[in-house]
């Protein structure tokens, strides 16, 4: 067993441990032998944007989305088989799909108190950059998916995850990312043409004209 | 960066889209007998507050403070079974009648109409309507979910 693939295991292992620091540093190690290693680029961004300060971690998101395109590639393009690419594009969208939502929630949760209120610490430009980076990188991350893996019909379906969220999050942040250049039309129906039952999601209440209204 | 606090987040995540599902798949219908139902129950609801007094009056001997007294209570007890009866009934309506993207406004589970007819059923009439209030204008605001059950 090469070093390499060594590593791969024990990286694998401990992203099921959900021991993140082991993961990040033995995808570090892959990372190093190989670096178009698409599985070790993408974990190790991942298990990345865990660390460091709040301030920094719409930066440390937008990092993460930058490397998802290139990592499907080098997983498509690498000597293994068929089912584990899979198992490995599954994780990844599995692992980012939550990821805008919950980044989003947590610097949601980032308050201060002054005085009698209470005051959100990171400013309104990092929630509309992990807003607006999260929702390309979703629809970005299906894109890559089709774009690779043309071939696999369960690949396809791997990428309807990923639009789905992107679609429920542009509708919900419909406010925010109304000049967004990706619209939730196109992306529905790309996702039609796969799952022809599926329908757009309203537009969150707050977009409506009587937002109050019920 | 507090990893804790951000696994907690991602937990709830899973949660928040079960809630997000159950609101899309949200289609509640009512059968076409509680139409009828609801026209009888009216019926009934008119001749009542019309005919116990009338008949509280015509057949009974008590004195005139006793059958006001009786017409009062009567009318009370019988007015708060009746009109939160009524209530949900025209809740129901407004379910199965009011357009989808009305309804989605809604950001409460449950829902500000299945509320309102869970309130109904379990507290008096102006008890039922402040927390009814309540809900409306003052709990379903904002544009993040809501579990709100009345208790």
């Amino acid at each position: 067993m090469s070093e390499e693939t060594k590593y791969l295991k024990l990286a694998r292992a401990a992203r099921e441990e959900e021991n993140s620091e082991d993961a990040k540093k033995f995808y570090d190690m892959v990372r190093t032998d190989d670096p178009e290693n698409g599985e070790a680029k993408f974990f190790y961004q991942y298990y990345s944007m865990y660390e460091g300060k709040n301030g920094e971690l719409a930066n440390r998101f937008v990092n993460l989305v930058k490397v998802l395109d290139p990592s499907v590639k080098f997983i498509s393009q690498s000597n293994e088989s068929e089912s584990e690419k899979l198992a490995v594009i599954k994780a990844i969208v599995d692992v980012f799909t939550p990821l805008t939502w919950s980044n989003i929630r947590y610097m949601n949760n980032l308050t201060v108190k002054v005085g009698n209120t209470t005051e959100k610490v990171l400013p309104g430009s990092d929630f509309t950059l992990v807003q607006k980076s999260g929702v390309t990188g979703l629809y970005d991350l299906g894109d890559a998916i089709v774009k690779y893996f043309s071939r696999s019909p369960e690949a396809m379906k791997l990428a309807l995850t990923p639009w789905k969220e992107g679609v429920f999050l542009q509708q919900k942040w419909c406010y925010i990312l109304k000049n967004f250049n990706k619209s939730p039309e196109e992306y529905t129906a790309k996702i039609q043409k796969i799952e022809p039952s599926y329908t757009m999601p309203q537009k969150a209440n707050w977009c409506a004209n009587k937002p109050y209204d019920r | 960066m507090n990893q804790d606090d951000y696994k907690q987040v991602l937990k709830d995540y899973h949660k928040q889209r079960e809630i997000a599902a159950y609101q899309e798949k949200r289609n509640l219908t009512i059968p076409r007998t509680t139409y009828s139902i609801l026209v009888i129950l009216f019926a009934a609801f008119v001749l009542s507050v019309v005919g116990i007094p009338f008949l509280v009056f015509r057949f009974t001997n008590l004195p005139v403070f006793a059958k006001a007294i009786a017409i009062s209570l009567i009318v009370i007890v019988f007015s708060d079974f009746a009109f939160r009866y009524l209530g949900i009934k025209t809740i129901e309506c407004y379910q199965h009648y009011a357009k989808e993207e009305i309804r989605r406004r809604c950001i409460c589970v449950p829902s500000c109409s299945e509320y309102a007819i869970l309130c109904l059923k379990k507290y008096e009439l102006v008890h039922a309507l402040i927390k009814i209030h309540h809900r409306l204008y003052v709990t379903c605001y904002g544009s993040d979910y809501i579990i709100d059950w009345p208790s």
